[in-house]
């Protein structure tokens, strides 16, 4: 009973927070400093004042702004997510055609970020102060302050163009035709992405791993463990990975807001068809039916990351479980 | 209980783990694997570009190649009701007319057409035996259905203007009439600015990324964002293209030049700041536009004025506002210089609408006169009294600002070496970055950088005529009224024949350029780099409509491979 109710509440909350997102989205594009009326037909446009009207009129463009907002969630309830204006198409076959792209894209990008993270922090955790340790935690800082397009573009420049070794940008070779482009050809141009898109998100967590491991290595039941005569990979196995591992998933998980941002910037990088670019296009178009409908999906995918890590919380630890039962 | 889930928690972790490194070293396997591969499919691809496979050079079966166009394309529909190629030149539509090398209107799907003599009737003959892609033949019907779809539905298209347009019918199967409500000579623009799409096969949905049509190349594949393969229409009514595919690719501009660098394009637009590259085994070509540069300078004297809803805005410009310096200006600068500090030179000097169109004035005067231009200055009052290298006049000094507006840095760059250029006479420019709002709000007092590059006249038509002003967004901001051009025009847009349309606009240009209400600058021109052994047939490219980019298809079916 009780977890229904928390279900409901967290439903609840989940609703509110999209339409605020949504409400906050249409303020802002609706005062970006982008004229949607020029942005479509273009600043050096000769069309008759008339034909603009047109053009204003059938896109709603001068209807007062919360009656366009209320239009809108109306239409959105209706299950119609309006056309694009840059695209012309319906926003939401718009944001499936690309949003396949980038999901693959991001699922690698997180997968390998999480687990060799993990690894990788574990590992330092454990030869606190070595070579190695100290190498990679400059390399971590370093990574995380830089921008993720910069990494893309350095990464693009050592290792498509002087070395060679991946093709430059797209996800499928050029003019080759669908039905003879192998998984393979897929595969060789999703590696640059995902490993920079993974090297840009993979600082947090060996930063947290390492930090939570050297913590705990020097906690009193580490200290009973190792009094009880456990050596150091008992200790490790048994005591210390069980306890990094659950912070480092709930970081994991909530870090799928800077996943999607990093990843809107090194799809332009390498002019892969994901999300990104057509949100880059969207903005700078004034393309607001196609702004909102990426808001809003980008909300329900940083809500739901956010949503699991609370579950797996309770999965992992049932303390918590215990206290919230 | 917990015994058993801390079990579990701990398998659930090792499997993370392992899975994590067999699928590390998955991805890095199968990445060696598929390099060789892709090198080999690279090698192959350019050894029939080079070499043509075998022995049979020309006329090989798989002619490919690579083309980077800018992003435009892959940003909009490729549905010609949706308002897609809307800049006279064919790609997989047609319209009913395109414009030929000399800015000439010529047939395409129409062999000739004719207007009433009280302007309002345009008859069209249509060509006969035209099949679409798809197969089916072309008629009236087809015509008719495309623009009825635009007049429909006129909100979707944003570059064609049905708006003077009454009626469209089909006389017979090949005659096509189309009656105005208010004679409009401009109409004829229209007919080479719509494409025509297929009354039976059309789709609201598919033509935005397949459209079927009567072009030299149909779309095979459209990969959003990507990249767009046009194969040869079997079906096209001229003379085979030689080159059987071509993909338009989508990408960053820099990302493109590497791929240029690595040699796998062989078209890719640059702006001037690549001009000065080298790229092995491509050269450089620079082509002819009718795109050109000019900044308003508001002729008003600063006031408020009202338009006809009655909304009243600041007009006006204190020094712009005096002839003196406007005609200074045009005369005093020496553009060829600008050019050079702003472009690498790249870009034609102009002093108004350029010599290739066949509306424009063709008298052109030489600009670089400093000593005239500082003594026309003087003798309207503008005199250095304190000295500091800017002239004043009645305690104002000869200093306006300029915005270079949106995100196009060639216009901050031409009007800083403006800027630089005008202190010989003593006037001091300085130049804004503003986005297309601060523009639009600003833009009856501050001088703009505009761009115009278009095949129809009705750009003089916004820039000259007293009835714009106020009335339209970007149109006459200078403020311009001179009741003699306003009848020019107007006899141009009434004109029954396209002859004595252009003497008209002519007449017009040329009275509204006596007072200098636009300080023109550069012709621009359109860089790319194209690789040996493709000719891109510059005798037949039109000159360039304005949109760096696709423009450079503009002949496609006339490029050639390895000759």
């Amino acid at each position: 009973m009780r977890k229904k109710k928390k279900f409901l509440l967290e439903f609840l909350r989940m609703l509110l927070l999209l339409f605020l997102v949504c409400l906050f989205a249409f303020i802002l594009i609706a005062k970006s400093p982008i004229d949607p009326l020029v942005s479509y037909i273009g600043t050096n446009s000769t069309l008759s004042v008339e034909a603009k009207k047109q053009i204003a009129e059938y896109w709603g463009l001068n209807d007062p702004l919360p009656q366009r907002f209320l239009t809108w969630v109306v239409n959105l309830l209706h299950g119609d997510m309006g056309t694009s204006i840059t695209y012309k198409k319906p926003v939401i076959q718009v944001i499936m055609e690309r949003f396949s792209y980038s999901a693959i894209l991001m699922l690698l990008a997180w997968l390998f970020s999480g687990i060799f993270g993990f690894i990788i922090g574990t590992i330092c955790g454990i030869r606190q102060g070595g070579i190695f340790d100290r190498i990679v935690k400059f390399f971590c800082l370093t990574m995380k302050s830089a921008p993720t397009f910069w990494l893309g573009l350095m990464f693009l420049v050592i290792f498509a163009v002087k070395l060679g070794l991946f093709p430059i940008g797209m996800a499928v070779p050029m003019g080759k035709l669908a039905s003879e482009i192998t998984l393979a050809d897929r595969i060789h141009h999703l590696i640059l992405p995902v490993v920079t898109l993974t090297v840009a998100n993979i600082s947090e967590v060996v930063l947290y791993t390492r930090q939570r491991l050297i913590e705990i290595i020097n906690s009193d039941f580490v200290l009973y463990a190792r009094t009880r005569g456990e050596n150091e990979r008992q200790i490790i196995t048994r005591h210390v990975l069980r306890n990094i591992a659950l912070p480092a998933i709930t970081l994991q998980f909530a870090s799928f807001s800077e996943l999607f941002g990093g990843m809107a910037l090194a799809e332009n990088v390498f002019a892969y068809p994901g999300i990104g670019t057509a949100t880059t296009a969207a903005a700078l178009n004034g393309d607001a039916p196609l702004l909102m409908g990426i808001a809003l999906l980008s909300a329900i995918f940083v809500f739901s990351g956010n949503l699991i890590a609370n579950l797996l919380y309770g999965v992992f630890d049932p303390r918590i479980r215990e206290d919230e039962a | 209980m917990k015994k058993n889930w801390k079990k579990n928690s701990s398998t659930f972790l090792a499997m993370l783990l392992t899975a994590g490194m067999l699928s590390g070293c998955g991805a890095t396997s199968s990445n060696t694997n598929e390099s060789t591969n892709n090198n080999q499919m690279i090698s192959e691809a350019s050894d029939a570009i080079e070499s043509g496979d075998t022995a049979d050079s020309s006329d090989d079966a798989n002619e490919s190649i690579n083309v980077y166009i800018g992003g435009t394309i892959f940003d909009e529909s490729m549905d010609p009701i949706k308002g897609f190629m809307c800049y006279g030149y064919p790609l997989v539509n047609e319209a009913l007319l395109q414009v030929n090398a000399n800015s000439e209107y010529v047939g395409s799907l129409a062999s000739n057409w004719s207007v009433s003599d009280d302007a309002l009737t345009h008859t069209y003959e249509l060509n006969k035996d035209i099949h679409f892609s798809d197969g089916s033949d072309f008629t009236a019907e087809d015509v008719v259905f495309t623009y009825q779809q635009v007049m429909d539905n006129p909100g979707l298209n944003e570059n064609v203007d049905l708006s003077k347009l009454a009626s469209v019918t089909a006389v017979n199967d090949y005659t096509v009439e189309f009656k105005l409500s208010e004679a409009y000579s401009p109409f004829v623009d229209t007919t080479a600015m719509l494409q025509i799409v297929p009354s039976d096969a059309y789709s609201s949905e598919t033509f935005d990324t397949t459209p079927i049509g009567t072009g030299a190349y149909k779309v095979v594949q459209y990969d959003a964002n990507q990249q767009i393969i046009l194969q040869i229409n079997e079906n096209y009514h001229g003379a085979q293209p030689d080159i059987e595919q071509v993909n338009i690719i989508s990408m960053d501009q820099d990302t493109a030049y590497s791929n240029a660098v690595s040699g796998q394009m062989d078209v890719v637009m640059v702006s001037s700041t690549y001009i000065n590259e080298n790229i092995d085994g491509m050269s450089l070509e620079k082509l002819e536009t009718m795109d050109v540069r000019n900044i308003s300078l508001p002729t008003l004297k600063p006031q408020t004025m009202k338009d006809s809803a009655g909304t009243e805005y600041q007009v006006g410009n204190e020094v712009t506002s005096d002839i003196a310096v406007r005609k200074a200006l045009a005369i005093g600068i020496d553009r060829q210089t600008i050019i050079n500090n702003a472009f690498n030179g790249e870009g034609v000097p102009s002093v108004n609408f350029t010599d290739n169109l066949v509306w424009a004035n063709t008298e052109n005067y030489e600009d670089n006169k400093v000593d005239e231009a500082n003594a026309l200055l003087e003798e309207a009052g503008w005199v250095d009294t304190d000295n500091d290298g800017i002239r004043e006049k009645d305690g104002v000094k000869c200093a306006f600002s300029i915005i270079a507006p949106g995100s196009d840095e060639d216009r901050y760059k031409l009007a800083t070496a403006l800027a630089e250029n005008a202190k010989a006479l003593g006037i001091e420019i300085t130049v804004r970055n503003e986005s297309w709002d601060v523009a639009e709000a600003e833009e009856n007092t501050t001088p703009i950088v505009w761009g115009w590059g278009q095949f129809s006249p009705t750009v003089i038509y916004s820039l000259y005529h007293s009835d714009m002003f106020l009335e339209a967004q970007y149109a006459n901001v200078s403020g311009f009224t001179n009741k003699q051009v306003d009848q020019a025009i107007e006899k141009a847009i009434s004109a029954s024949s396209i002859e004595d349309a252009n003497n008209a606009w002519k007449e017009a240009q040329k009275m509204g350029e006596q007072e200098y209400p636009y300080l023109f600058l550069v012709n621009i021109e359109h860089s790319y780099f194209v690789k040996d052994g493709l000719n891109i047939s510059v005798d037949t490219q039109i000159p360039h409509p304005h949109g760096h980019g696709s423009p450079i298809i503009c002949n496609l079916k006339d490029w050639t491979l390895n000759e």
